[in-house]
């Protein structure tokens, strides 16, 4: 498949049904959009119609909710896969993504993005399947998730794990600031460490989302303004990576489109900020708009 | 030495195994799997299960919401439950997750004061997957006018890929409508009903067919001619009107484009 991630630049927001019509009738100035794959899965209707439509005035960017890279389980990969290569057969992506994460057991999907055990067995096995997926799908990108919990087997960092995959396999890494935020708090990983773990030249996408702050755990939930703290993290991203395309991504209790229009804008901002000043002349203050 | 790590770190598919196994019961948390206190691991592994239960009560809601307003959200989320426990999804697309409720609520015990639900279930489903259907040209009025009495009576149409045929001995028709914004209390629910689910200009719709109709649109189904399937129609319904039923169907996007209309 003929992509080049040089055709996503600059701040893309999430499409969800909610925001269909206005972005039909009003075409709101964003660099670019990113669906989920898996909503597109069906022989057509509605949703396949809208992308069918923006595609046309927008890059893409296929992000996959459901392939659970890292399940031991073979059973649901192969048909999987195959659904996102006809998606992407349709819409001609800028870059797919999926997650670091397992979803399914023999029998069974799980339908969500499990934590993913960090030892070199499952290395082993997620450099063979992301090796699987870039044969059909070329280059894709692969995203560290937030967890509740890590496991007592795990031998590695996320980050130095999703290095040696990018390191072994070619594939990119897309970055979660926010997600380094909530394992930061989860599991007292610091997240300035982690990204300093992956090496630049694997970052290929940045995401950006809003977190709950529950007595428990920190919840990425994507139903909130992006925390403060995950903007000044996202400054020191730019700093280190520079101006990597970066998503705002809302799921949760979907606001009006201005929001999230306005969030993109911020991100801008500190993006350029931060790529002009450097790491340490990133003001917090300065940069709550 | 390889023999000597094995024996120490449990193996990846074991731990998914036991982490899924657990997500399933609600038994304790496996709490020795996980990294730090067991007390939090367990609090935090309820969290997946909340996410798993939420996961299938929205995807659930999203394909029945009539059947969520006629059990009420609380009743719903159990069946959810109960539902995707019983019935494994294969796939890692949620708008599959529900395929098989028609047939589950045949059996699930509370329900069974309530022998109408499995129908209502039926006829959401058939509009959920029509949603999603192929986005295949329909035929239209003006192109089988151009056809002359013979061929047109010859013509073997196919049902788009968006429309099904619905039969209940039960007014779920009825009771379907009743439940869509400004809806009414429907009279007597011990009255058949026929109905064809399709999909003009993108939005899924109910369309409620009389006893000739339905009985044409399911000859059509079954691979009859056009002519075989309106004599059906008028064997089922005296009153039935060909050129009403067939203009009807058409403006609705029932069939398929013919294939080769002239050679048919």
């Amino acid at each position: 498949m003929n992509r080049s991630a040089d055709s996503l630049a600059g701040v893309g927001i999430g499409l969800r049904g909610g925001h269909y019509r206005d972005f039909l009738d009003q075409r709101p100035d964003v660099d670019w959009i990113e669906v989920h794959t898996e909503n597109y899965f069906g022989d057509g209707g509605w949703d396949l119609a809208v992308l069918d439509t923006l595609r046309n005035d927008y890059p893409l960017s296929l992000h996959g909710v459901g392939l659970g890279i890292g399940s031991a389980s073979d059973e649901h990969f192969a048909d999987h896969l195959e659904k996102v290569r006809t998606v992407a057969a349709r819409f001609e992506p800028a870059l797919i993504s999926e997650h670091l994460c397992w979803a399914a057991v023999p029998g069974r999907h799980l339908n969500d993005l499990l934590p993913m055990p960090l030892t070199t067995e499952a290395l082993d096995l997620v450099c063979h399947r992301v090796d699987r997926a870039q044969d059909i799908l070329g280059r894709i990108l692969l995203e560290n998730v937030s967890t509740h919990l890590r496991f007592a087997a795990d031998t590695l960092s996320e980050a130095q794990f999703l290095d040696e995959v990018a390191k072994r396999t070619g594939c990119g890494v897309l970055l979660d600031i926010n997600n380094l935020y909530v394992n930061e708090c989860n599991h007292r990983e610091d997240a300035r460490q982690a990204m300093t773990a992956i090496r630049p030249e694997a970052v290929g996408e940045l995401h950006l989302a809003g977190h709950l702050v529950t007595g428990d755990s920190v919840i990425d939930h994507h139903g909130a303004p992006v925390a403060d703290v995950v903007w000044a993290l996202y400054g020191e991203a730019v700093s280190r990576l520079g101006r990597v395309p970066t998503l705002i991504e809302w799921d949760t209790d979907l606001p009006a489109l201005s929001v999230l229009l306005d969030e993109a804008r911020k991100a801008r901002k500190v993006a350029g900020q931060a790529d002009k000043d450097g790491a340490n002349a990133v003001d917090p203050e300065a940069i709550r708009a | 030495m390889p023999w000597t790590r094995k024996r120490s770190v449990p193996e990846l598919r074991d731990l998914q195994a036991r982490f899924a196994a657990a997500l399933l019961s609600s038994d304790e948390a496996p709490a020795e799997l996980f990294s730090g206190s067991g007390e939090l691991a367990a609090r935090r592994f309820a969290l997946y299960r909340g996410n798993l239960s939420a996961n299938w009560d929205r995807s659930l809601g999203n394909a029945y919401p009539v059947l969520r307003q006629l059990l009420g959200a609380e009743f719903f989320r159990g069946l959810a439950r109960e539902y995707g426990r019983d019935v494994p999804l294969c796939a890692g697309d949620l708008n599959r997750f529900g395929d098989r409720l028609p047939e589950y609520l045949e059996t699930f015990e509370p329900l069974s004061d309530y022998p109408y639900m499995p129908d209502v279930a039926r006829l959401e489903w058939a509009l959920h997957t029509a949603h999603y259907a192929h986005n295949a040209p329909a035929a239209s009025a003006p192109a089988l006018a151009s056809m002359d009495t013979e061929a047109l009576g010859a013509l073997r149409l196919r049902l788009h890929p968006a429309c099904s045929l619905v039969y209940s001995a039960w007014a779920v028709e009825a009771i379907w409508r009743a439940h869509q914004p400004g809806g009414r209390t429907p009279g007597n629910i011990r009255a058949e009903s026929r109905t064809l689910i399709c999909r003009p200009a993108w939005r899924a719709e109910v369309l409620p067919l009389s006893r000739g109709e339905f009985a044409a649109l399911d000859a059509i189904r079954t691979g009859a001619d056009l002519g075989t399937a309106l004599e059906t129609a008028q064997d089922a319904e005296t009153a039935f009107d060909p050129a009403v039923g067939l203009s009807r169907w058409l403006g609705r996007g029932a069939f398929l484009v013919p294939a080769d209309p002239s050679s048919a």
